[in-house]
């Protein structure tokens, strides 16, 4: 039996199968797109849209601290700054993917630098363009998965949309390689009581299907 | 185009929830509204990322200017919305 140890939120046991949460989608490539910039931005615009719409559905639905933050991540899919930058880049011939990617990027970079509050607002940034990404590219959105079954979740970190909407029936507990005590995972988890283990480095090296005891005490 | 300048009263600044309800109210109040950090450049007030991004804290002074609609009833709004602790 292999321990893996990471910071404990909350207090408790869980039992059962990992399920993993899909990684990060690659960075698109940056190439000339063999469509017009036109066709491009209703691409881009529309896919931007639909992530807004889903992150204030998200939000409508989970209620409390968790509606606040989606209903900003709602709003910055469809930021009028951000949109502008998308179609500037578009004009020099990027795909919808690309222009999407730097947009996002690049105020990523700039709250990252501010520190604080806004450091976490740059992750925050780094989910919706990935959602953004997989709906342009008509991929599954990166989430929590729905096996079926109970399970506990083991993910590199979870964004506010993850857990805001985790199904208490069906996850046993949140394991995450990544965050510490104050990051969203943790803060959520404490909020809904879900046993979790945030920080936990050697997490990484599990698979979908490994039986997992979570003990925090 | 009316202007005026308020003093931030959020404890945490033009952040989170703050710099949310600031920008739905003005995004939906169908003006064109900017938001200038004493010494920066306005920028658009219907851009959560742009106001973000000013890194305005508490106590800080910001000229909101609004064009178009019903100007001063806009203007009173989004002042008194920059003024309130929603941070309380």
């Amino acid at each position: 039996m292999m321990e893996i140890k990471g910071t404990g939120i909350g207090q408790g046991v869980a039992v059962g199968p990992v399920v993993r949460m899909a990684e990060a989608l690659p960075e698109p490539v940056d190439r000339p797109s063999h469509l017009d910039p036109e066709r491009e931005g209703e691409r881009a615009r529309a896919s931007l849209s639909v992530v807004a719409a889903e992150l204030a559905n998200r939000g409508a639905k989970a209620g409390g601290a968790a509606k606040d933050v989606l209903e900003a991540q709602a709003m910055m899919a469809e930021d009028p700054s951000l949109i502008d930058e998308v179609t500037k880049l578009l004009a020099t011939g990027k795909t919808a993917e690309r222009a999407v990617y730097e947009s996002f990027a690049a105020y990523r970079d700039l709250l990252a630098g501010m520190g604080g509050y806004m450091g976490e607002r740059a992750a925050d940034l780094d989910d919706i363009s990935q959602r953004v990404i997989a709906h342009l590219l008509k991929l599954p959105a990166p989430g929590v998965p729905n096996p079926g079954h109970p399970f506990v979740l083991v993910a590199r970190d979870l964004a506010p949309a993850d857990t805001a909407t985790l199904d208490l029936d069906q996850v046993l507990g949140l394991v995450t390689v990544d965050g510490g005590p104050t990051s969203h995972t943790a803060i959520l988890a404490r909020e809904k009581s879900i046993v979790a283990i945030v920080g936990a480095t050697d997490a990484a090296s599990l698979a979908d299907g490994d039986t997992v005891v979570v003990a925090c005490r | 185009m009316v202007e005026r300048t308020v003093r931030i009263g959020s404890t945490h600044g033009l952040h989170a929830r703050p710099a949310k309800l600031f920008t739905q109210a003005a995004a939906a109040s169908g003006a064109a509204v900017t938001i200038q950090k004493a010494g920066g450049a306005p920028v658009n007030a219907a851009s959560i990322l742009a106001v973000i991004a000013q890194g305005i804290d508490h106590g800080d002074d910001v000229t909101i200017v609004v064009d178009g609609g019903d100007e001063s009833a806009v203007l009173d709004q989004l002042v008194e919305l920059l003024s309130t602790d929603h941070d309380e």
